[in-house]
């Protein structure tokens, strides 16, 4: 009925806006048959337009997942994209790999700036495999409809609480106290506020926490202000720490996720592996192989330090003597099946609690987790 | 008490502009100042409104005596009509009736409210006029005012001058001796420097 | 002749209506296509998107906080911009002395004031600081360029009639400033408004329309990303639109058949 309305609408303003219009343009009633085939088509395009917007909304209320239908990747070919930084560096040995042709399948990479460019890409499907950060996945995965799938995580907890002396021993050795750091309004705000609350700390009373945009603005807050401390995720902790030599490693935040989380609070995941629906189901095996090959670049990263942090350096993430004494700290990992959905959907479920769209406004259900 | 200028000299870096000049302007009477352009007489009325001081020279009879003037690039403000541009210079002095009766017998009835911008050159000549003959004044200068009206108005024109400028000094600028000649003017020529009788 | 004014105007703005419509048919249509919320939503999405957020009281506030902020910049940088004119225009050491200032003020990128600010300044002031720095080498130029431009010969038949002070200043002064300080305001406007939401975008002061911008930016909250712009867009008109009704009272409380011809 509503939508009746609205075309019998559309044709009227149509007709009537149309017809003053080319009155005036036309001035006599001649070429009146062009006159009628115009209105009629504008008043046509306009109660389309009515039309299509109405069940445009229906559709996006009902969720369904959407193909992406534009690029098609060739069947031995995955495209890969990463995040700089630590979530990227897990993967160091297995670009070095593909670039000498070790690997099983062909892989492209790419490590940008930016997470925008992942995201368009991922929407537009013109990237396969994307490290991202675990609640863009969430995120992904609900404005996508449901269209990626996360295989696994490949960073725990990079976050640390850092200082100028050794006062700081536990989470409540921080009431009082200034904290500066970066990630206003998503999820370094949220696991702060976290571990607070969880340690009996009011984030907006007991402690007065600064933000920044940068970390450099912070490293520069803690020369000036000796008395307090910062927050930072590696590798800006080992770039800071390398420049002030007053300054040291307080607390590790994950650790205190867990030493005060229940299970279902998950722990502090920062990057996860996506893939996009569409690419799983026409080239599984690809992806698999992928997904072995990655799980052995990250063991390898692991206990090779130097020569991955050679590797970090190369492809652009950070220098290498950053990621030396960064990479053992960044918590790489690979875990999969319901260790993983155990992790992420409690991590999920705290940020959402302090922020519904930090997780793209609903928590994902069962299909967001790869299952082999 | 007449206003005197005496031998007064004044010269704009090399150009001398004005050599021992000596003029009596009298009281209820209308002085004419005659002269081709660039003789001077542009300057004499800048020393008269103090905006010039002479090289040499005296002036007197100046001191504590109100001045009108009737530009000759009437200086109107455009952004105001013809009454309000009056008011804003006599508006202390005269009511708005005052201010409107005097534009119609101007010939300026139908734009009284008008932006001055829109009036044509004659009509803005007539409202500074109008504007200068009702500023309570003892010493009017009219600067060449009737450059530009039409011979029509041109005489309504005069004829108010000579209604509004009984009793005061005025000093008149023109080229024309025929305007001259209608006020019985005592006419000052610069270029000859003399003064022909009282 | 008034009437055939009214009937084109009437004309101009459906003609105007018209063309918009148009497009928002073409913006419905190529969401359609593209059919990807992160990249494009369709403009019936952003106009219920905009109703929801109307719901939300933190929505008005956000706007108010902005609001209030930014144009508290641009109040300032009228203040200092008209006072700093009129020094220059006395002193042409002084002129010559904020010369190199305002010219890099007029040239440097905003992106470049906002990064260099956030280093001093509280993140909570930099969109007031920021708009008064887009604002002050506006307003400044312009009453300067007023200031040199006042016809002395209208002062000069003012002091021949002895006309007041207050006089000149409401009848002079001001009408011949009022242009200038109108085109001045007309880039201003814009510019504090612009410049102040990027400096919040970047320094993300708590419950701005900045915040909320980066907030669905990197939430991906493409259609509050819609939203949000739109109600920046219709604040923005609003704003202009106030503005120019003042000057047009200004304009007639001093005279009321101010001449049209007269440029302002």
């Amino acid at each position: 009925m509503f939508v009746l309305f609205l075309t019998i609408l559309g044709y009227n303003i149509g007709y009537n806006i149309l017809y003053l219009k080319l009155k005036n343009y036309f001035g006599r009633l001649v070429q009146m048959r062009f006159k009628k085939a115009l209105f009629t088509i504008a008043a046509f395009i306009l109660s389309l337009a009515l039309l299509s917007a109405c069940s445009n909304t229906t559709t996006t209320t009902t969720p369904s997942p959407i193909e992406s239908p534009l690029k098609t990747t060739s069947a031995n070919t995955l495209r890969v994209m990463a995040l700089k930084g630590p979530t990227a560096m897990g993967m160091v040995k297995l670009i070095s790999d593909a670039e000498e042709g070790k690997t099983a399948y062909n892989y492209t990479f790419d490590i940008v700036g930016t997470a925008d460019e992942i995201s368009t890409k991922i929407a537009k499907g013109e990237v396969d495999i994307a490290a991202v950060p675990c609640n863009l996945a969430a995120i992904l995965y609900n404005k996508t409809n449901g269209a990626i799938t996360v295989t696994n995580i490949n960073t725990l907890g990079v976050l640390y609480i850092v200082e100028d002396g050794n006062t700081i021993n536990s989470v409540k050795d921080l009431k009082g106290k200034t904290i500066y750091t970066t990630g206003k309004g998503t999820t370094p705000e949220f696991t702060l506020n976290y571990i607070l609350t969880k340690n009996g700390l009011d984030p907006t009373k007991d402690v007065n926490i600064i933000y920044k945009s940068e970390s450099t603005e912070v490293a520069a807050m803690l020369e000036q202000d000796t008395a307090a401390v910062a927050m930072l995720p590696q590798p800006y902790v080992a770039t800071v720490l390398a420049k002030n030599k007053n300054l040291s490693v307080a607390l590790d935040v994950s650790k205190e996720w867990d030493n005060v989380s229940s299970a279902s609070d998950g722990s502090v995941v920062t990057g996860v592996l996506i893939v996009r629906n569409e690419v799983l189901k026409n080239n599984k095996t690809a992806v698999e192989a992928f997904l072995n090959e990655y799980k052995a670049s990250v063991e390898y990263v692991n206990n090779n330090a130097d020569a991955a942090a050679t590797l970090v350096e190369k492809y652009g993430i950070a220098p290498a003597a950053i990621a030396k004494t960064a990479i053992p700290e960044c918590n790489i990992t690979y875990i999969d099946g319901n260790e993983m959905k155990e992790k992420i959907s409690g991590y999920l479920t705290v940020l959402y609690n302090q922020n519904s769209a930090s997780v793209g406004g609903k928590l994902p259900d069962d299909n967001f987790y790869y299952k082999k | 008490m007449p206003v005197k200028l005496e031998h007064i000299s004044k010269k704009f870096g090399d150009k001398i502009v004005l050599s021992d000049f000596s003029a009596e302007f009298k009281d209820d009477t209308i002085n004419c100042i005659m002269g081709p352009s660039g003789s001077g007489k542009t300057t004499i009325i800048n020393i008269i409104l103090g905006i010039i001081q002479p090289d040499s020279g005296k002036i007197s009879g100046i001191s504590g005596k109100r001045l009108s003037i009737v530009f000759q690039d009437d200086r109107l403000l455009n952004w105001l009509n013809a009454k309000e541009n009056i008011s804003f210079v006599c508006g202390n002095y005269v009511t708005d009736d005052v201010i409107i009766d005097m534009l119609e017998r101007l010939g300026l009835s139908g734009s009284i409210n008008e932006a001055v911008s829109k009036l044509s050159g004659g009509m803005k000549r007539r409202v500074a006029i109008a504007r200068a003959l009702l500023y309570p004044a003892d010493i009017i200068i009219l600067d060449e005012p009737f450059k530009g009206l039409d011979e029509e108005t041109k005489y309504i024109v005069m004829d108010k001058v000579k209604e509004y400028t009984k009793g005061k000094c005025s000093i008149l600028v023109t080229h024309e001796k025929s305007e001259a000649d209608y006020f019985d003017a005592d006419i000052t020529n610069i270029y000859l420097q003399t003064v022909l009788t009282e | 002749m008034t009437t055939s004014i009214t009937k084109s105007k009437y004309r101009q703005s459906t003609r105007k209506l018209l063309f918009a419509a148009l497009w928002i048919c073409i913006w419905q249509i190529a969401s359609m296509l593209i059919s990807q919320e992160i990249l494009l939503v369709s403009p019936v999405v952003v106009v219920i998107r905009i109703i929801g957020l109307s719901g939300d009281p933190s929505f008005w506030s956000s706007i108010f906080n902005s609001f209030l902020r930014i144009f508290f910049g641009f109040l300032l940088a009228n203040v200092f911009g008209v006072i700093l004119a009129f020094f220059s225009s006395k002193s042409a050491f002084f002129k010559d002395f904020l010369s190199p200032v305002i010219s890099i003020m007029k040239s440097t990128p905003v992106a470049s004031f906002i990064i260099l600010a956030l280093v001093w300044i509280n993140s909570a002031y930099l969109s007031t600081f920021i708009s008064f720095l887009m604002v002050l080498p506006v307003v400044y130029t312009n009453m300067l360029a007023g200031i040199e431009n006042i016809d002395s010969k209208l002062i000069n038949m003012a002091d021949v009639f002895k006309v007041s002070a207050a006089k000149k200043i409401k009848y002079i002064y001001i009408p011949s400033l009022l242009p200038y300080y109108s085109a001045a305001c007309s880039i201003g406007l814009g510019f504090s408004w612009k410049s102040g939401i990027a400096a919040e975008v970047i320094g993300l002061p708590q419950n701005t329309i900045g915040f909320s911008l980066y907030s669905a930016k990197i939430f991906l909250e493409t259609p509050d990303l819609f939203a949000w712009t739109v109600v920046i867009i219709i604040i923005s008109v609003i704003f202009e639109k106030m503005f120019f009704a003042i000057i047009k009272l200004i304009k007639f409380s001093i005279s009321k058949d101010w001449g049209e011809d007269y440029a302002g």
